[in-house]
């Protein structure tokens, strides 16, 4: 446990924390920006076990934000090369990499192994999916957003947080992505810090509220916004689940 | 009411929030239109309707499950106006 030893200090954690930390399955989904860092910490910090996801490669305008790659792996299949950054980091932690894309028809597989799902996608569709997938099957998840110099995120619990479609009904048609308006390469790293803190007290079993955050990461400032479970959420209150395969 | 305004909105606005009162969501979004112009109406609307993925809360709750343009606002509510953030 001394490889712990400084988090174990913490009264939130304790050794009782770590161990329980250490019996705790994640997913995340899209190791860019966001989840790449958001994996790191998972498994610096001792998660039990990390699944990871990404069907996609690594490319030069990825390099200055995406923190489990470098110059020498552009090209390459991300889940290949965050599978061999990740290993070397912490032999306590079993990684499993997920050689295919997570989508409506595979999602619940995943969701029903996990103790929580992380969120390193660039879209809304696949949220959808993630949301569909976790609030059926009660399985928390912390939604990630960045942009330019600002991000997101809010953690969902089924049953007692707000979902995503109590924020947002409808997926947006049209959408700003980071080839558009740019990021700054801070903004994935403070966003990731954030959504990783929201875990650890998820899965240590604190409370977390149902609220959205917001960071402008430009002016230093981080807003936190109460978000009210909808009543008639397609989602958690009807449990009509649209976005999961027929 | 306090209106606040999120990310892209805020390159528009100019500022982080402020005050102004009004009775109904729709009546708000007109003053707010009036004061920062049709860069402000083309981030929220769609033609008649609002984006899909713009999300307008009052008091945290999205004005689409309330009453959308009619739903109807006090002097202590807080509105939050924001369009999504897809990026990861």
């Amino acid at each position: 446990m001394e490889k712990y030893s400084r988090q174990i200090l913490l009264d939130k954690f304790g050794n009782e924390g770590q161990k329980k930390l250490m019996e705790k399955k994640a997913l995340v989904i899209g190791v860019g920006g966001t989840g790449g860092l958001v994996s790191q910490l998972l498994v610096r910090g001792g998660i039990g076990e990390l699944f990871i996801s990404d069907f996609d490669s690594v490319s030069l305008s990825n390099i200055h934000r995406q923190l489990l790659f470098s110059e020498k792996d552009i090209g390459r299949e991300k889940i290949e090369a965050a599978y061999e950054y990740l290993k070397n980091l912490n032999s306590d932690v079993k990684i499993i990499p997920i050689n295919e894309r997570i989508d409506n028809k595979n999602i619940e597989d995943y969701v029903k192994k996990v103790d929580i799902v992380m969120d390193g996608t660039d879209n809304f569709l696949t949220r959808y999916i993630i949301n569909d997938a976790c609030v059926k099957h009660g399985k928390p998840w912390v939604y990630s957003g960045v942009l330019a110099t600002y991000g997101m995120v809010m953690p969902i619990i089924p049953g007692k947080t707000a979902c995503l479609r109590c924020l947002m009904k409808n997926p947006p048609k049209n959408e700003f992505s980071t080839s558009v308006l740019g990021i700054m390469n801070s903004i994935p790293s403070a966003i990731a810090s954030i959504a990783v803190s929201l875990a650890y007290k998820i899965l240590l079993g604190y409370e977390v509220e149902s609220s959205i955050y917001y960071f402008d990461g430009w002016n230093i400032n981080l807003e936190k916004l109460k978000i009210e479970k909808q009543n008639d959420c397609p989602a958690c209150s009807l449990k009509k689940f649209e976005f999961l395969e027929k | 009411m306090i209106v606040k305004y999120f990310a892209t909105l805020r390159k528009i606005t100019g500022v982080q929030e402020e005050n102004i009162n009004a009775k109904t969501v729709g009546e708000l979004l007109e003053i707010i239109e009036g004061k920062y112009g049709k860069e402000f109406h083309d981030s929220i609307f769609s033609g008649e309707n609002f984006k899909k993925g713009v999300i307008i809360l009052k008091n945290g709750k999205n004005v689409i499950y309330l009453d959308n343009l009619n739903t109807k606002l006090e002097d202590n509510d807080i509105v939050s106006i924001f369009p999504p953030v897809a990026g990861g």
